[in-house]
């Protein structure tokens, strides 16, 4: 060990100290930076994945309305034929209206609909027959 | 996820008091027309997921991937 004879003991103890410091102020400075540069690359990659989820949903939601559209032309043309046919007009029983229309009221699709809210159809009920 | 996807299908309209033969089946008509938009909507909010999902997957397995790994890896679509 007599490479060890080139300093003092004080001024490898010096030494020792500034190489301690030095390493403390390289791992300070580059720690943020090395965060900052991780926190880019995710924010990147976040923004890259935003877009392509963007552009995805843009796709079904086309693909969506076009088949909602064959739908509502299905509806029509369904609705016209039923429409043409002579037994369209054919009145039904009030009291089978009245208990059809009661059952529809009970969903929520037609709770809050006024003619749901206005009249009191289950009054107008008849009593059901027990022995059905 | 698509704003419109937050508002639900509405019902059919509701058959009026005195509906007659074709109205009732009108209405039946339309309500399941309806209720195929609303499938369409639930199938259409699965496949929105299900690529978010897979895209995600892609994603976090390129993150923790060693470097000298990452290029060999497929890029999320």
């Amino acid at each position: 060990m007599i490479w060890l004879r080139i300093l003092t003991p004080r001024a490898w103890a010096v030494l020792a100290l500034a190489v301690v410091v030095l390493a403390l102020f390289a791992w300070a400075v580059s720690s943020p930076a090395r965060r900052a540069a991780a926190g880019a690359k995710v924010e990147a990659a976040a923004a890259a994945a935003r877009a392509r989820a963007a552009g995805d949903a843009v796709v079904v939601v086309v693909d969506g309305a076009a088949r909602d559209s064959r739908t509502d032309r299905l509806t029509q043309e369904t609705s016209d034929a039923i429409d043409a046919l002579p037994g369209a007009r054919q009145r039904l029983d009030p009291e089978l209206n009245r208990a059809g229309r009661h059952g529809l009221c009970q969903y929520a699709a037609y709770r809050q609909h006024p003619d749901c809210l206005q009249r009191p159809v289950a009054r107008e009920l008849p009593q059901a027959d027990p022995r059905r | 996820m698509p704003e419109s996807f937050r508002r639900p299908i509405p019902g059919a309209e509701l058959p009026p008091a005195e509906a007659d033969a074709g109205r009732l089946w009108r209405f039946a008509t339309a309500q399941t027309g309806q209720l195929d938009k609303a499938n369409g909507r639930q199938a259409d909010t699965l496949e929105i997921l299900g690529r978010c999902e897979t895209r995600d997957r892609a994603t976090v397995a390129r993150l923790a991937a060693p470097w000298w790994r990452r290029p060999f890896l497929k890029e999320p679509r």
